[in-house]
């Protein structure tokens, strides 16, 4: 190989790289760098890509302390209130700048983004800056409460999206994981042999979500 | 330094060889594996890295395996580090890719993501190398969909 053209090829990152890079994108340039080229277009609508990179080592060490809920400074990179600028912040009047301990992102899946804001969960289409409720927690009520990990996947066999939940209640110790469609919105409670808490950010593989137990 | 300081020889592809003190150079996951499992006969090749970049590496595997250096220092010093020509960059982030160093591979990504951020589609290809293979209706079309990401 000629010396140029190993330094011509040194040059090109792997897609693994660049999906790393990417991924640590504010929404807004994402968007943007969509018609860069076909295959970047592709990658932010496959279900593998994560528009919220919480699993990014940076970013989970800025976790509270006292709380499993991931805070709103921790994917502020991601995403701006500004950039937000969805229905359900109007609607709510109290809902400050500062206040942000109830909202974390869940999951991401085809470009879409599942949110949760208390005991609602919307779905944000940030190409079109459009926000829509898909669901309502039922189990909000109950104090002490976390929801520590969510995810968004595509169900291909019944063409449907899919809300995953893993909620710990640190009071009584009880822990749960619950799934629901985006389309008869019932939650409906998982079998799992695995605690809670160890569970970690996975990835998705064939638009099936994957978690990480350590 | 003890007595029982093991040092590792690393060769790169232009055959230029390096000789490294085990316990900086176990900061690549890479090499640390290789050593744990006993296969580090006397040298280890390193054919995805050359030696202009892995004397970069091995510059910054020895700042942060100093002693007693504050935080600030370090930042300092990674902040300095990164301004670097871009193909520099680049191969730096294959070669900690290759040396598996996800703390040198995370600070040089972010650098990038710093980079383009306030970018144009076209100066992205630029930069990446990509070829824009939408015709420009569909460019367009895109660029109308995300119309408030142009704003």
């Amino acid at each position: 190989m000629t010396k140029k053209k190993l330094s011509r090829l040194q040059n090109i990152l792997p897609n693994e790289i660049i999906e790393i890079i990417l991924s640590n994108l504010p929404f807004k340039f994402l968007l943007r760098f969509k018609c860069v080229s076909e295959q970047w277009h592709c990658l932010f609508s496959s279900p593998n890509f994560k528009f919220s990179t919480m699993s990014n080592s940076q970013l989970s060490m800025q976790r509270q302390r006292w709380s499993f809920r991931p805070s709103f400074t921790l994917i502020n990179q991601q995403l701006t209130m500004e950039e937000l600028d969805c229905s359900f912040l109007m609607k709510r009047r109290d809902f400050s700048k500062r206040d942000t301990n109830n909202f974390m992102i869940l999951g991401s899946c085809h470009g879409l983004i599942l949110i949760n804001v208390d005991e609602h969960i919307y779905l944000w289409n940030p190409a079109i800056r459009c926000c829509t409720k898909v669901l309502e927690l039922y189990y909000f009520a109950w104090e002490d409460q976390f929801i520590t990990l969510g995810g968004l996947c595509f169900d291909s066999s019944e063409n449907d999206y899919k809300a995953v939940m893993f909620t710990y209640n640190y009071l009584g110790g009880v822990e749960f994981v619950t799934i629901a469609s985006l389309k008869d919105k019932e939650w409906r409670l998982l079998k799992f042999s695995y605690d809670i808490r160890s569970i970690r950010d996975g990835i998705t593989l064939h638009g099936r979500l994957h978690y990480r137990v350590i | 330094m003890s007595s029982s300081t093991k040092f590792l020889t690393l060769k790169t592809c232009d055959d230029k060889k390096f000789v490294l003190d085990e316990a900086i150079a176990v900061r690549s996951q890479t090499i640390k594996n290789m050593v744990e499992d006993d296969c580090v006969s006397n040298v280890i090749p390193l054919p995805n890295v050359d030696s202009k970049t892995m004397t970069k590496v091995i510059e910054y595997w020895k700042k942060h395996s100093e002693e007693g250096i504050s935080k600030d220092m370090l930042m300092d010093f990674d902040k300095a580090f990164v301004k670097v020509h871009h193909s520099i960059l680049h191969a730096l982030i294959l070669a900690a890719n290759f040396l598996n160093d996800k703390e040198m591979l995370d600070m040089m990504c972010q650098e990038v993501v710093d980079r383009i951020k306030g970018k144009t589609p076209e100066e992205i290809r630029k930069e990446f190398d990509i070829k824009n293979d939408f015709t420009p209706e569909e460019e367009e079309e895109i660029r109308k969909e995300n119309a408030w990401a142009f704003e």
